[in-house]
């Protein structure tokens, strides 16, 4: 299953990273095998007064050994460029400790916040072609309601049908279950969520577990 | 003047001010960054800055304004939706407190919305206090991404992180508070120890210039790993509830140890001011 993520442009990515005129310039590595580009790091050495820091902007490998390559180049162009700390902003990704292993630690600096602006839009972009299943009447406070079809695998936003059960939240938590922060019966519980019919919860849960998406990836070119 | 009295318009960035918005943000955010900086951001693809670029005006006076860039984002079944990045919100210096930020934000917000946008994001840092105003815009944490470091140089090191301490928001109750900081660095092959002294005011984390060694002129002093530090500092700003079992994990290790003044205690549970 794939991932909540940016749809990232050639130009968008050269405007964040690397013009592809410079990719053989000296702040990109690259790990070719058998003729195959198998991984790649673009990195970019910022200056803070007197402090010299290398930062990884964009990190791709096809494998953990390609993984620990790049690492170990990184390093040594760092230390021989004269830098005092690398860092990288990462996503949710595999291979965690073989940032570990060459000494990295992580911590949490930053945040990454989501608004709710037109819950119609996003499912309907969401909407698949399903004939069958119960039909949510589903208000997130300060928007109008919405009549969503749940089936077995999909949903599907639909118009003037009759609805089997009517639920109520608001856009925060809404979102927290999109993206997979928080459970439907731990919401509910709060009372964050609320349902008209307290027998058709499976179904709401089977809603949220349709359209969650949990892993994630946003360039950190796009960090602003 | 009464509020009342004010006239408040919004519009877009017009042609040829440029310049004039790079100023802007310099002089709000203090500084904001270079020209390149500038390019980067506002000279993308698909970016037109007369389109994306609000500015709240009060009086007729430039008084702050935001930067809308939208991106198509794909869903686990590569589905396409419109999202929105919201980005350097500023209020000029003469212009705070009367929220301009406020109206830059609901504008920013209105804007994406007619543009088709379904979700808008903003990444904030967890020590900014934008990261504390803009739940108050709708916005919810989603994500919480971790950034990793290799230190090679901790002296360096230490003074990039107190640099970035300086411009954090520190709640008023510590006012006054004087800080010892002894941190341990493990690096591959070799340990560093370093140690600072600090003062809040302000709000504002001073550092002061000679290492007093007695502790009991001190209000807290605290020896920790610097990966030890850094959690707990994200877990405090982040108001985790984290926050108690990993202090806990990291006495019981040996890794933090902590000293405080009864008057910081006090000053804690709110029942006086540190002096």
């Amino acid at each position: 299953m794939g991932k909540f993520r940016f749809n990232l442009s050639r130009d968008l990515w050269a405007a964040h990273y690397i013009s592809e005129k410079e990719l053989d310039a000296s702040n990109i590595i690259k790990i070719v095998r058998d003729g195959v580009l198998r991984g790649f790091a673009v990195y970019s050495i910022l200056n803070y007064d007197a402090i010299k820091a290398c930062g990884i902007l964009d990190l791709c490998a096809d494998g953990k050994d390609v993984l620990v390559e790049l690492i170990d180049k990184i390093i040594e162009k760092a230390v021989n460029s004269g830098v005092d700390f690398i860092f990288l902003r990462e996503c949710e990704e595999p291979y965690d400790d073989a940032f570990d292993a060459k000494g990295f630690f992580y911590f949490m600096e930053s945040v990454i916040l989501a608004v709710l602006l037109n819950p119609r839009e996003l499912l309907l972009a969401l909407s698949e072609r399903i004939h069958h299943g119960k039909v949510l009447k589903f208000v997130v406070e300060g928007f109008d309601p919405i009549l969503v079809k749940v089936g077995k695998k999909g949903i599907r936003v639909i118009e003037g049908e009759r609805s089997d059960l009517k639920v109520l939240t608001d856009s925060k938590t809404f979102l927290r279950l999109f993206f997979g922060q928080t459970s439907v019966l731990k919401e509910f519980l709060r009372g964050r969520i609320t349902i008209d019919r307290i027998f058709s919860l499976s179904t709401l849960v089977r809603f949220f577990s349709i359209i969650k998406q949990r892993r994630w990836y946003i360039p950190s070119g796009d960090w602003t | 003047m009464k509020f009342s009295d004010t006239k408040r318009k919004i519009r877009n960035l017009r042609p040829g001010e440029e310049e004039e918005h790079l100023e802007m943000l310099n002089l709000c955010f203090d500084p904001w960054g270079s020209v390149e900086k500038w390019k980067k951001l506002y000279v993308q693809p698909n970016f037109d800055a007369s389109k994306n670029v609000v500015i709240v005006e009060e009086n007729g006076e430039w008084a702050g304004g935001g930067t809308a860039w939208f991106r198509e984002a794909l869903t686990k079944t590569s589905k396409k939706i419109k999202v929105y990045l919201a980005g350097d919100l500023y209020v000029h210096p003469f212009h705070r407190r009367k929220g301009i930020y406020s109206t830059a934000m609901r504008s920013l917000n209105d804007l994406a919305r007619k543009r088709g946008a379904a979700i808008g994001f903003a990444f904030p840092s967890i020590y900014r206090t934008p990261s504390i105003a803009l739940p108050k815009y709708g916005f919810a944490r989603v994500f919480h991404p971790t950034t990793r470091i290799l230190v090679l140089n901790p002296e360096k090191f230490l003074q990039y992180l107190i640099h970035q301490a300086q411009e954090a928001y520190l709640p008023r109750k510590f006012e006054g508070l004087r800080l010892k900081l002894v941190v341990y660095f493990n690096l591959t092959g070799r340990g560093h120890k370093a140690l600072r002294t600090f003062q809040v005011k302000k709000g504002k984390l001073c550092e002061s210039a000679s290492a007093v060694q007695d502790t009991k002129k001190f209000d807290l002093t605290i020896d920790a790993d610097i990966d030890i530090l850094l959690g707990i500092s994200a877990c405090f700003y982040l108001k985790q509830k984290a926050l108690f079992p990993k202090l806990l994990l990291a006495f019981l290790r040996r890794r933090l140890k902590v000293r405080f003044s009864l008057n910081f205690l006090r000053s804690i549970l709110g029942l006086c001011k540190i002096d």
